[in-house]
């Protein structure tokens, strides 16, 4: 599936497709496993369960990325995860497989299913018998409401004979609510036989109950309320969050934020694709271009070019970095060398040179040196530390000894070289 | 091994499969008397789901559901 040819599109893109499709995959799942439960949407239980079944393809979209199997930029393998992931689980689709014992993760799940659907039963028979409770209450209490159900019954009755006969067979109590209690019993039990699926709206059509009443206990009222309150509630968090990223100066700068944050994660994944990288590549060098164009910013203001490159530089001095992202950290530096920016790239690489790693290492001198060419071509760097190769076996305080002339050199280059200062044709090569 | 169910137990599954219903309407649905309803909801237990109480004057108030899980089982007995 890595290999699959598939037109390569931004991450956030395919995740958004997966978050839609795996929407509607999972309104319709929810209506197939729940069929049997009328106003299954009416009950929390139903939205987490949806909920659940709405993140499963957004994770394992995550899952098969990180593990190799798809790129998380394939816009068809997030078609083929929001459509198809319960069949990934089970193993039937070709050339996407889960790593060990994943596929064990829909076992919990379908118990889970069982377990909403139980309580959905539980629920129904609860609220049906409150539904009763209620209004034989209402009827107990009001003459006219009984006198009404009396009718209605009599006149729907599928055994009026025996109806009657058992009415007239009531033993007189002495006790004028017990005996009007049992007459009311008798006559709901003989509704709720004749006309098992409408007796509410029969009550309803004789005043016996209000409407409102009937529509939320009988006319699927709890759902339609619960899922249209759902809706609004996700319409206004969607709404909020466009508010949130749009409009003015703050809109502009938290957009622009959660770019360069996606971006810096793009550049640094190890397993994206040329296309992807390239991208995040091109997004990062012209916001770097633009902070070594614009050196004029209000004092005590954070640079820029920190919170642009620091996730990235902080990386050269993990001891594992791939030899791909070092190459590509150190060529975005480079690329976009500006005294502007050198001011916080210089001294930060010149620490890692600390890192564990020679090749890094050496790529990081060979960086040093392409900025001091291009920017600060009068401050000669010492033969010793131009021509320094690095070796594997190289002691803590031999590299100390280099890190430390290099700060000493950068000092010195930093005075006829500072942004104010530039010497001509320091300008960056864009 | 499939297990053997009568003709009251094959109208209680029919009516359940389609959806979950209170004693009620299944006894409308099945024509089935308070009595047989009891005694094929008793047979079917672990098969179907009854929320209430299985005797013969309450069985109306009773809320029967096949759960999720059954769901294959009772088609491949239906199918038979």
């Amino acid at each position: 599936m890595a290999g699959f040819a598939s037109p390569d599109v931004p991450a956030y893109v395919c995740y958004a497709i997966i978050v839609v499709f795996g929407i509607v995959v999972a309104v319709g799942t929810i209506n197939r496993l729940l069929e049997g439960y009328p106003d299954h949407w009416a009950f929390a239980s139903t939205w987490g369960l949806f909920a659940a079944h709405a993140a499963v393809p957004v994770i394992l979209f995550w899952l098969l990325d990180y593990t190799g199997a798809i790129h998380d930029t394939s816009i068809l393998a997030a078609i083929l995860v929001a459509l198809g992931y319960r069949q990934i689980f089970t193993g039937s689709v070709q050339g996407v497989t889960l790593p060990g014992q994943a596929a064990g993760f829909w076992k919990p799940f379908e118990a889970w299913v069982a377990a909403v659907a139980d309580r959905i039963g539980t629920k129904q028979k609860l609220y049906l018998d409150r539904f009763d409770e209620k209004v034989r209450f209402l009827i107990f209490t009001d003459p006219q409401r009984m006198a009404s159900l009396e009718t209605l019954v009599l006149s729907i009755s599928q055994d009026v004979p025996a109806l009657q006969t058992g009415l007239a067979a009531i033993p007189a109590t002495g006790n004028a609510e017990a005996d009007r209690r049992r007459r009311l019993d008798m006559l709901w039990r003989d509704l709720r036989t004749s006309r098992p699926r409408d007796y509410g709206w029969l009550l309803y059509k004789r005043d016996i109950v209000r409407r409102w009443r009937y529509w939320m206990w009988l006319g699927n009222g709890r759902a339609k309320l619960i899922s249209g309150a759902s809706l609004v509630v996700g319409l206004l968090l969607l709404a909020g969050l466009s508010t949130w990223m749009s409009g003015a100066e703050g809109g502009i700068a938290r957009r622009e934020a959660s770019m360069l944050r996606y971006h810096q994660w793009r550049f640094l994944k190890p397993n994206v694709t040329d296309r992807d990288q390239w991208r995040s590549q091109e997004f990062l060098a012209e916001r770097l271009h633009a902070v070594g164009a614009d050196a004029g910013r209000p004092a005590g203001t954070a640079p820029p070019s920190e919170a642009l490159l620091s996730p990235l530089l902080r990386e050269l001095r993990f001891a594992s970095i791939g030899d791909r992202q070092a190459r590509s950290i150190l060529a975005l530096v480079v690329n976009g060398h500006a005294p502007a920016v050198d001011v916080y790239v210089v001294p930060e690489l010149i620490e890692s040179l600390r890192t564990a790693s020679e090749g890094v290492r050496l790529q990081i001198r060979n960086a040093l040196v392409a900025i001091q060419k291009a920017d600060y071509p009068t401050a000669k760097i010492p033969d010793g530390l131009s021509t320094w190769e690095p070796k594997k076996d190289e002691s803590a305080g031999d590299i100390d000894v280099r890190v430390r002339d290099w700060h000493v050199w950068w000092e010195k280059a930093q005075k006829p070289a500072s942004p104010e200062k530039a010497p001509a044709g320091s300008a960056p090569r864009h | 091994m499939m297990p053997q169910f009568g003709d009251n137990e094959m109208k209680v599954l029919q009516a359940v499969r389609r959806s979950a219903m209170d004693g009620y309407r299944l006894l409308s649905v099945t024509g089935l008397k308070p009595q047989a309803l009891v005694d094929a909801l008793l047979k079917l237990e672990g098969v179907v789901n009854v929320k209430g109480e299985l005797v013969e004057g309450r069985v109306g108030e009773a809320y029967v559901a096949l759960p999720p899980n059954n769901r294959s089982f009772v088609d491949m007995v239906l199918a038979k």
